[in-house]
């Protein structure tokens, strides 16, 4: 079958840039919506990884030990909870308020292996998970 | 009957606060990020803060959008490929940033990180056991 269709200049050019984005022809990009779109009910997944993507393993990864790292947090969480921290090994790198100055001080420092995040408060309600 | 798996790695968890927690690098060409991740089988995908991904040099805007939801509200995402490290086990794969700023968990979800990986949890011993899903490796 084959199907002309009128569509604005907007669109369009967002279905191109998509396209493209994903490495396929605009025709082969809009055949695969419509027939996402088609599926019966039953038979459609909520997929949150575009089509042309494909995650793989690549190999092994050579990580730092972060034992340190945890033993200071243990030591240190009362003091900087609600903050966030950067830390290499037992030793703290930065800490404070927004996180992207926690990341741009620890590379500056000469640390981009920091490890850096949030240290919950104390009182922080347990956390149930999820997101769908 | 009994079954048996056989894991790559064996990784024994004791981060301090809440959830199982597992050290994961990001990385972006040359630039990398280190951060913790909750270990997350209730969560479609793996989400990450939006500093995350900006000091990654990604655009956040110009990826993948998607609406959430949680448990307690809706969240918009915007999900970019990447390079994800976790437990000594690199992938090429695909993961979501929060399109509002101060999230304050990252997930390592179903798509882009469990689907990759064969997966073991004793919880009581605080052990993680795990392996690349690929028969090659």
């Amino acid at each position: 079958m084959t199907l002309t269709i009128e569509i604005a200049p907007e669109i369009e050019s967002r279905l191109e840039r998509e396209a493209k984005r994903q490495g396929l022809e605009k025709e082969e990009f809009v055949k695969i919506i419509i027939e996402k779109t088609l599926l019966p009910k039953s038979e459609r997944r909520k997929n949150y990884i575009p089509e042309g993507v494909t995650p793989r393993y690549i190999g092994k990864a050579e990580m730092r030990d972060f034992s340190g790292d945890d033993e200071w947090l243990r030591e240190n969480r009362e003091k900087y909870q609600g903050q966030y921290v950067a830390t290499h090994g037992n030793r703290l790198i930065a800490a404070g308020n927004n996180f992207k100055e926690i990341i741009t001080k620890a590379r500056e420092d000469g640390f981009p292996d920091a490890l850096v995040r949030y240290v919950e408060p104390l009182d922080t309600p347990p956390y149930v998970g999820g997101v769908w | 009957m009994n079954y048996q798996l056989n894991f790559a790695v064996k990784h024994i968890y004791n981060s301090p606060g809440a959830g199982i927690t597992i050290k994961t690098t990001l990385r972006s060409g040359n630039i990398y990020t280190i951060c913790d991740a909750k270990v997350d089988t209730g969560s479609e995908f793996c989400l990450f803060a939006r500093e995350s991904g900006e000091k990654l040099d990604i655009n956040i805007e110009t990826g993948f959008r998607t609406n959430l939801i949680t448990l307690s509200g809706g969240l918009a995402a915007y999900g970019h490929s990447l390079e994800l490290e976790t437990l000594g086990l690199k992938f090429d794969t695909f993961v979501y940033f929060a399109a509002d700023y101060s999230l304050p968990r990252n997930l390592l979800g179903r798509q882009g990180w469990f689907q990759l990986v064969k997966f073991g949890l004793d919880d009581y011993a605080s052990e993680i056991y795990i392996s690349p899903n690929q028969e090659n490796f």
